[in-house]
């Protein structure tokens, strides 16, 4: 073919195709598309726009969950925590350590967040500490897991929950009542309250700690780190 | 980035996917009338605008789903698993394929979009079955479990139901070319 040929079967292809797209619809297309492009910028910049909003809200942490150390204490060092993640046991001792050292000045919030896809028995443990709590005994139970994690993080669910449960028998509490309690739907309410407030405020990842709504990031990697910044606000707070 | 993001990204896609639903519908509707009435005039004009810009709508329904998808993993840091990806293979090209086309005003792409929907949709199919059977289909994914529903508006609308929906829009304008 030569150069004019083809230019012609060009010239014939492109009149083809202008007659196949129905002419009279020039309008109607740039409508379209104008309206297309308009949606789709107004659509994404809503999603990015609310996003941006939602992250400048001010966080304030409800009061959900279970309290350490003295109700009137001006602090609150809040713990988004799973009972079955090695990196909460590991921050055990800083928690303790603190809670001793600020004792009436700062208080312990602990809001279980159990880690369901990663940690089998987290959601378990979680409704056993809560079940031990109707019986007043949440800290007691949520100690014990703690300091005994090893035993029971591995095991099947039935043998995790017998376990747990004769612990808590050894803590002095009915092992009957601790058993309906451990299925109560209430039970499971309070956890997927704490769950969802963690993720309405942003934690991904356990322990989460919050101190007086501000979140400890990133997270200290020792206790003296992990000490200044709860002395930090209570010197502010008790000025 | 967190929870909050993640629902706001996912409320407002799962409520553009159930409008689109809502066009399908209607559209399919419109198209079984025409078939009883062949001479309504408003019938044969709303057909007619769908079959003239199927290609602007076509390149339109690909960008948010391509868009979409993205802010899915980007934003709301939704993991794709493996039959995410292969229905993502289906679908970017397609924003290219038909952006091309629109300029050039190439109505032979029919050929290569339809094909390329027609796998999507049935992946997708697969996808949202698999989700939804209480007997676990086969899918083995190191990264991502492909049976984790991310998400589920309305109760039913999950990232492959989306997926299929886009792909359900496209092969239908595709078919409106045809009846030129």
């Amino acid at each position: 073919m030569t150069k004019k040929e083809i230019k012609e079967l060009r010239r014939l292809e492109k009149q083809e195709a202008k007659s196949q797209s129905g002419g009279g619809s020039g309008a109607a297309k740039w409508i379209i598309i104008s309206l297309g492009v308009l949606i789709f910028v107004a659509f994404f910049g809503f999603i990015i726009f609310s996003i941006k909003k939602e992250k400048d809200k001010p966080i304030v942490l409800s009061s959900a969950g279970y309290v350490r150390g003295d109700q009137n204490a001006k602090v609150t060092l809040v713990e988004f925590g799973d009972l079955q993640c090695p990196a909460c046991k590991a921050y055990e001792p800083l928690v303790r350590q603190a809670s001793q050292e600020f004792n009436g000045k700062m208080k312990l919030l602990y809001k279980n967040f159990p880690l369901t896809t990663v940690h089998p028995n987290a959601e378990l443990a979680a409704k056993v500490a809560v079940a031990a709590g109707d019986q007043g005994k949440f800290w007691q139970m949520h100690d014990w897991l703690y300091d005994n994690q090893d035993s029971w993080a591995d095991l099947a669910a039935t043998d995790a929950r017998a376990k747990m449960v004769a612990a808590a028998k050894a803590l002095g509490m009915s092992t009957d009542k601790l058993n309906i309690d451990i299925d109560s739907s209430d039970t499971s309410k309070k956890i997927s309250q704490t769950m969802d407030e963690g993720g309405v405020v942003g934690v991904s990842g356990t322990p989460t700690f919050f101190v007086d709504n501000v979140p400890m990031s990133p997270l200290p990697s020792n206790y003296e780190d992990f000490k200044k910044v709860i002395a930090a606000e209570i010197t502010a707070k008790y000025k | 980035m967190d929870h909050a993001s993640a629902r706001i990204v996912v409320s407002a896609i799962a409520d553009l996917v159930l409008i689109a639903q809502i066009f399908i519908v209607f559209f399919a509707i419109l198209l079984f009338l025409r078939k009883l009435n062949k001479k309504n005039k408003t019938m044969n004009n709303i057909v007619q605008l769908f079959s003239d810009n199927a290609l602007i709508f076509s390149f339109f329904i690909a960008l948010f789903a391509m868009s979409g998808s993205l802010f899915f993993s980007e934003i709301a840091h939704f993991v794709p698993c493996k039959l995410c990806w292969y229905q993502r293979i289906c679908m970017y090209p397609q924003v290219l394929l038909l952006g091309i086309a629109n300029l050039k005003n190439d109505w032979g792409i029919k050929r290569y979009v339809l094909p390329l929907s027609i796998v999507g949709i049935v992946i997708a199919t697969y996808h949202y079955i698999l989700q939804m059977s209480p007997i676990p289909l086969p899918c083995s994914d190191e990264v991502a479990n492909c049976a984790l529903k991310q998400v589920a508006s309305f109760g039913y609308i999950t990232i492959p139901l989306m997926s299929f929906t886009a792909f359900a829009l496209i092969i239908l304008m595709m078919l409106q070319i045809k009846k030129k």
